[in-house]
């Protein structure tokens, strides 16, 4: 079932919509835009400046620039588009099939319900010179799972883990409950080095070491981070490498706007970018859009004395027309049915979008407060700076929510403040007065449905979740612990329950646009890795 | 001044959020959370972090950043250059050109040259810099190839930033030289220097221009200190790595040592031109020296 539902994500992936446009297609756009003269000008540029890029070398142009290179952050939108490409994981995607495949492990098996026994690949170096055994991985990973160091990724991909040696290709991974997606897990999680981490651990800030196909060279802050081609990798000798290095160089920019990207990308200044916004990646020599493990969500406080009550929130969710919403401000994007998407394992097909339905919302606000119900109570649409045309879909949530006849009312805040008022708060800890319906962006980074409903549907106090059901917890609990069909099974027919319980509002699964330049030989993944090893120019 | 700025800064970035609960992950435990405070020195009371706060401040030493893991104050300094550098070339863009264009309009008042000079002036002052700069890469690097999109570097690199910074500063100055340089063509000594047959063109630039210097200067001056702290968005979008880029990456993570280190300099750079401003009063007009 793992590979029937890899192939289902491999098929949504090949939905991607290339285009390469022409010059006439480009002014059309931009007479439509209202700023001819220059777009003019760039389609002159773009069709002039596409010329082979033949140095072996190339810019990637990213969005953010990370914070740090520490290993662990390479779970991270941030962090991975560079990390991967000087790290490598236990474990990887093929990413043709979306299927879990082998890295620096070449096989792995449950050995009981609490431990996975990898078998490490033979050979490989990190570029250091440290070779890599089982002891340094299992040092690896208890130190980047270790909640003493409380990264990130603990809560992100978690729950904790502790590695250990058998010999010396032979890892046991264990976890306290049993785990049977740890594999999936640790595909985010790459090896870094023993020697570095032992003998100058702040190194790991700035000056990543791995095992991967390029070696970091330098990180000028603010401006670049520049890698080179591992000359002693071992994947140049093994058939399973999962692509091969033709370009020499690599380096990674950062440029916030959209735009800038985009012109990077016109005038060859760059010859690959991410997250362009539609109307910029129209104007790229190739744009690329794929699917992605991103869905765009709206959770309620359901603690709150107005959405404790179901019929408030069966009517907030038939308030909102999602279709039209996603169709009007995230074009190339699908209305979600669930909070995660095909892509992950328990996904169920059968599910529908919430009816929109403003006449019934409005009967249910009206019965809810004939029983009493304070439907008056303040309710705040919420979301942060960062989130995908979060600022228009809050402000439309909210007008729609006010026509049903609910005190609803809008904000923006930056994703400092959002941060710690949204995530690991759980039930306990959220005010009941609080009355937040707060649009976020979910990354099922596992492909699998219990990474999204642990997270958003449990009981667990320390989760992201603002709900709770006693009797769906067991449901949960129950199918954790399951594989294959059945687990399958299991999370299709908790996806159905769940959506009746109207506690989260799925939006959008959303698509991530990639600009490149003509020559380039590229298709983009829907883990949003950029390998440069599945790169190479024509 | 700097010393009020110092302690405002210091205590307000305290009180807008926990920056080791951003650092950490949302479920870090209260140990883990207190474990990175201690390393910081953040779980000690307010004033005891104010009391180390002020015993490192003549070290330069405003603490180590969270994310970077080195002397904030050494973090900024290397991103200082590349403001300066900006803002300079900016200046040296904006300045001449609008007392120039600030002369031409007040010589020929309502005529078609000070109308044009009038509108461009007007377009620099409110135009959005944003979108301003947006254009600027759509036409000069996507268009005509010119210059890069964006980017540190060469030379080439600073014109695009450079121009459109320039267009604020630009139309302020040249607004107030016109209006500057009218009144003091209306004074008695003007006349008297026509009177006595100079040219107009030594009338304008040597008696003149310099007396009308001052407002000028003053807007200039403050111009600068804009640049200084006020080129956030042109350093983002053009990805510049001035330090006004670096105090957003900052302020969105709460690394405190660095927002309070970047302000120091900053407000440390203003005060460096407005006391530069005063030298040149003393030199454009010697009342000021003598008063």
């Amino acid at each position: 079932m793992d590979r029937q539902r890899s192939a289902t994500a491999a098929k949504v992936a090949s939905g991607f919509c290339k285009s390469r446009r022409s010059r006439r297609d480009l002014i059309k756009q931009a007479a439509a835009l209202g700023i001819s003269l220059p777009m003019v000008g760039a389609s002159l540029a773009a069709s002039r400046s596409v010329a082979a890029q033949a140095d072996g070398s190339i810019v990637i142009s990213l969005a953010d620039e990370p914070l740090t290179l520490e290993n662990w952050n390479s779970f991270s939108i941030y962090g991975h588009p560079i990390l991967r490409n000087i790290m490598e994981a236990l474990t990887n995607r093929d990413p043709a099939t979306n299927e879990l495949v082998g890295e620096l492990a070449t096989s792995w098996e449950r050995t009981d319900d609490l431990t996975w026994r990898f078998t490490l690949r033979p050979g490989v170096t990190f570029h250091n010179g440290e070779p890599l055994t089982a002891e340094v991985a299992a040092y690896g990973l208890n130190y980047t799972w270790d909640p003493a160091n409380g990264f990130e990724i603990l809560a992100i991909l978690g729950p904790e883990l502790t590695a250990e040696a058998v010999d010396d290709l032979t890892l046991d991974v264990k976890t306290a409950e049993p785990d049977p997606i740890l594999p999936t897990r640790l595909y985010f999680s790459p090896l870094p080095s023993m020697k570095q981490l032992t003998e100058d651990p702040e190194s790991a800030v700035d000056n990543p070491i791995g095992t991967g196909p390029y070696k970091f060279v330098e990180w000028t802050r603010g401006q670049d981070v520049k890698i080179t081609a591992n000359p002693d990798w071992w994947g140049d000798e093994a058939e399973d490498a999962g692509g091969a290095v033709t370009i020499q160089d690599g380096t990674f920019v950062f440029r916030t706007e959209s735009a800038v990207r985009a012109a990077q990308i016109v005038a060859n200044e760059a010859q690959a970018t991410h997250n362009l916004a539609p109307e910029d990646c129209a104007v790229v020599p190739v744009c690329t859009s794929v699917p992605s493990i991103e869905t765009l969500i709206l959770r309620m406080d359901t603690m709150n004395e107005a959405m404790k009550d179901i019929r408030v929130r069966q009517a907030i969710a038939q308030a909102v027309d999602v279709k039209a919403a996603v169709e009007a401000v995230l074009p190339g994007s699908t209305a979600a049915t669930q909070i995660y998407g095909p892509s992950a394992l328990g996904y169920n097909d059968a599910l529908q979008p919430y009816p929109y339905d403003l006449e019934a919302a409005k009967a249910l606000i009206q019965e809810a407060a004939a029983d009493g119900v304070p439907v008056d109570a303040p309710i705040t649409l919420v979301t942060t700076s960062s989130t995908a045309r979060g600022a228009e879909l809050v402000q439309y949530v909210a007008n729609q929510l006010q026509q049903i006849g609910l005190n609803a009312s809008s904000k923006v805040i930056e994703s400092a403040e959002f941060r710690p008022q949204v995530y690991g708060l759980g039930q306990d800890k959220v005010p009941a007065d609080r009355g937040w319906i707060v649009l976020l962006q979910h990354g099922n980074e596992l492909m699998d449905a219990s990474a999204s409903i642990d997270r958003y549907y449990s009981c667990n106090p320390d989760s992201d979740s603002t709900f709770c059901n006693p009797d769906i917890e067991k449901q949960i609990e129950a199918a954790r612990l399951l594989t294959g069909e059945e687990r399958d099974k299991a999370y299709q027919e908790l996806g159905a329950l769940i959506q009746q319980q109207y506690a989260i509002i799925p939006v959008a699964h959303l698509v991530i646009n990639y600009g490149m330049v003509a020559n380039l030989n590229w298709e983009p993944r829907m883990d949003a890795f950029m390998l440069l090893k599945e790169m190479s120019y024509s | 001044m700097l010393a009020s700025l110092i302690i405002i800064v210091f205590f307000v970035t305290r009180m807008v959020g926990d920056p080791v609960r951003l650092m950490l992950h949302p479920n870090a435990t209260d140990e883990q959370i207190q474990t990175v405070r201690a390393k910081y020195g953040l779980d000690d009371p307010l004033l005891v972090q104010f009391g180390h706060f002020l015993s490192g401040l003549p070290r330069g030493d405003f603490g180590d950043s969270m994310w970077q893991r080195a002397p904030a104050l050494e973090i900024v300094l290397n991103r200082l250059p590349a403001t300066l550098y900006l803002a300079g070339v900016t200046m040296a863009i904006a300045f001449p050109i609008a007392v120039a264009l600030g002369i031409i309009s007040a010589v020929w008042p309502r005529s078609l040259a000070d109308r044009i000079v009038t509108v461009l002036s007007l377009a620099g002052l409110s135009i959005a810099d944003f979108w301003l700069a947006l254009m600027m890469i759509l036409f000069f690097a996507e268009g005509l190839g010119w210059f890069p999109t964006s980017g540190f570097g060469g030379a080439k690199f600073v014109v695009l930033p450079a121009l459109t910074l320039a267009a604020r500063p630009l139309g302020r100055i040249s607004q107030i030289q016109r209006t500057a340089m009218l009144d003091e063509l209306a004074n008695g000594y003007v006349t008297t220097a026509r009177a006595k047959g100079l040219s107009e063109r030594v009338v304008v630039l040597f008696h003149t221009l310099k007396n009308a210097s001052i407002p000028t200067v003053t807007m200039a001056g403050h111009e600068v200190a804009s640049l200084l702290n006020g080129a956030i968005v042109i350093e983002v979008i053009f990805g510049w790595p001035g330090i006004g880029s670096l105090l957003i990456q900052a302020i969105e993570r709460r690394d405190l040592t660095i927002v309070v280190a970047a302000t120091v300099v900053i407000a440390a750079l203003v005060i460096t031109v407005n006391f530069v401003v005063d030298l040149i009063y003393g030199w454009a007009d010697p009342r000021v020296r003598f008063g």
